[in-house]
């Protein structure tokens, strides 16, 4: 990455808030670089300071120590009006819209443009465009609590592009939506990404946001960034348990885990049982693990749970096998699953025991 | 007719009338001024609250308490309190033009209060979606806070109008006129209960137009 291909750059960002004598940690020493024109994600809970991160790039919130650079201007220099100036540079949508209620759909796009010396039909042509670019024109003049969730995220949209801004922030813009409607919403900044080259940082707390449509990931735990780069490299071999169980949600194996301990499966054992979680990548597939085991070992293993999911064009799977065999005859079955690439995590002595080649 | 059911109000017209204009007199010019007075103190506290978008806690706290302080006054010994004050400002204390000082000052720490209240309506994530479009203080103010607000800040206006429909009857004790001075010095003091009861009536029909009119406006502004 050259200097010249970042449009945002943080360097050693530490933000403390001070509540009844107490100092919270906010951000702790994070750094973050953007590429222009790619879509970025930080994850993690609520909590970990991910929106106080984001909040650094338009210094909606003023850090500490650290340094902010929005392509290529460092933002801690500027006066009031010059970081006006940039902030309506950085388009930003939220997670309730925050749409003005008293103004028609095409009041609230034109709002950004109130400030610029602009005629009125202008405008009225600027926002009407903007509407069309996010399929809402017909509704340009409704008001917004006349819209559903999805359509109010498209105005939010709309009017965050006014200005015609080089990056765009999403503060968790798809948390508030169902499922179909997030997709829809997703694929609508793909769209805006691709076709006008936006510089795209959303935060979010749902690993299918970052699988959908983001090229780099960031993980974020108690006001750091535990784990950052792109979403294939992350996703397939995660390093923190964290990130782990980012990976592990959108497969729903959180689900199956916990239906190991709502159905007793453990206790339920028979003495020459094991329950055995396995995970592997696109090389290895889960027939032929199965088939091979019963092919070279005779041994066959009953599926509990099983799914694949994609990431980064990389298929990852998870399954939830019980397998009945002898303790060598497991030993031997253990080094063909770690040889081939299975990371097989051992259930059955009630303590996780992880095996990888 | 009039004469049937108020006798003791025929004789008196004259002083009838001009007891009415008394009362539109000393509320209008009230109204108007602790208007501009109260919605700017609302807005100052709105804005330099802890948290506002020009954050200044000594301030807020100042004007905070200075507003409780003044609401805390009963009115009819605030009449009495300000009178020097009211001398050096009006040059009297007595007459209509002077009841408007303590009027003002009777009302306008109500009304900032309630213009707080009704800006305060607003989500502050909604302020922070302004600022990070680039809004200045002064663009925020208008255009969200007041614009988003207009029909809460019409439905305060209308609530204070009534009060202060009120405080003008009280101030009749310090010779201000108007209908309560009637209802006082003639119709209590005469034992003319017709005076009194026309007094109230005419009242009563300035507070029934108000509310309508007030109504009316606050829901054509609802969305313009």
């Amino acid at each position: 990455m050259s200097a010249t291909n970042i449009a945002i750059d943080l360097q050693q960002i530490n933000v403390t808030f001070k509540r009844n004598n107490e100092n919270l940690v906010a951000l702790d020493n994070v750094s973050l670089q953007v590429e222009k024109g790619s879509i970025y994600g930080i994850i993690g809970y609520s909590g970990a300071g991910k929106s106080t991160l984001v909040r650094i790039i338009n210094l909606l919130q003023r850090p500490d120590t650290g340094s902010v650079s929005i392509l290529g201007q460092d933002l801690l220099s500027l006066h009031d009006k010059e970081l006006r100036g940039v902030r309506k540079k950085v388009g930003m949508i939220f997670q309730h819209f925050n749409l003005l209620r008293s103004r028609t759909v095409l009041n609230n796009v034109e709002y950004p443009l109130l400030s610029q010396k602009m005629s009125r039909s202008k405008r009225h042509a600027k926002a009407l465009e903007l509407l069309k670019l996010v399929g809402l024109d017909e509704y340009a003049k409704a008001y917004p609590d006349e819209l559903s969730g999805g359509q109010k995220q498209r105005v939010a949209i709309a009017r965050a592009l006014a200005n015609n801004p080089d990056v765009l922030i999403s503060d968790e813009a798809t948390s508030a939506l169902d499922p179909q409607t997030t997709e829809d919403i997703l694929q609508l900044l793909k769209h805006l990404n691709e076709k006008l080259g936006l510089t795209i940082v959303l935060i979010t707390h749902e690993m299918q946001v970052i699988k959908s449509i983001c090229q780099n990931v960031a993980v974020m735990e108690k006001g750091r960034i535990i784990e950052k780069g792109s979403v294939s490299e992350v996703f397939t071999a995660p390093k923190q348990a964290l990130t782990q169980k980012f990976v592990e949600s959108a497969a729903n194996v959180t689900e199956m885990r916990q239906q190991i301990s709502d159905d007793h499966l453990i206790e339920n054992l028979q003495s020459n049982e094991r329950l055995l979680y396995l995970r592997f990548s696109s090389e290895v597939t889960s027939e032929a693990v199965i088939s091979s085991l019963a092919i070279k070992y005779g041994i066959s293993a009953s599926i509990l749970f099983a799914n694949v999911q994609k990431v980064a064009q990389l298929s990852l799977g998870y399954m939830l096998i019980v397998l009945t065999a002898s303790d060598e005859h497991f030993a031997t079955i253990l080094d063909y699953l770690t040889t081939v690439g299975v990371v097989v995590t051992d259930f059955s002595t009630g303590e996780e025991q992880i095996y990888v080649s | 007719m009039l004469a049937n059911w108020f006798p003791n109000v025929v004789p008196i017209w004259p002083q009838f009338v001009q007891a009415t204009w008394e009362t539109l007199y000393m509320t209008f010019w009230s109204a108007l001024i602790a208007g501009v007075l109260g919605l700017g103190t609302g807005i100052f506290l709105v804005v330099t609250q802890p948290g506002g978008i020009n954050a200044d806690p000594p301030f807020y706290n100042f004007l905070d308490k200075l507003v409780n302080l003044l609401r805390s006054v009963p009115f009819i010994i605030l009449l009495a309190v300000m009178a020097p004050i009211t001398k050096y400002i009006v040059g009297t204390t007595v007459g209509t033009p002077a009841a408007l000082v303590p009027l003002i000052v009777g009302i306008f720490p109500f009304y900032a209060r309630q213009v707080q209240n009704a800006l305060l309506s607003i989500e502050p994530s909604v302020i922070e979606a302004a600022q990070a479009m680039g809004s200045s203080t002064g663009e925020i103010i208008y255009r969200i806070y007041l614009r988003e607000c207009l029909p809460d800040i019409i439905r305060v206006s209308i609530v204070t109008i009534i009060s202060l429909l009120g405080l003008t009857t009280m101030a009749g004790a310090i010779g201000s006129g108007g209908l309560g001075d009637i209802a006082i010095s003639v119709g209590y003091a005469r034992f003319e209960n017709d005076v009194t009861i026309a007094a109230l009536l005419v009242i009563l029909v300035m507070v029934f137009i108000v509310q309508i009119i007030g109504d009316w406006i606050a829901k054509k502004v609802e969305r313009f």
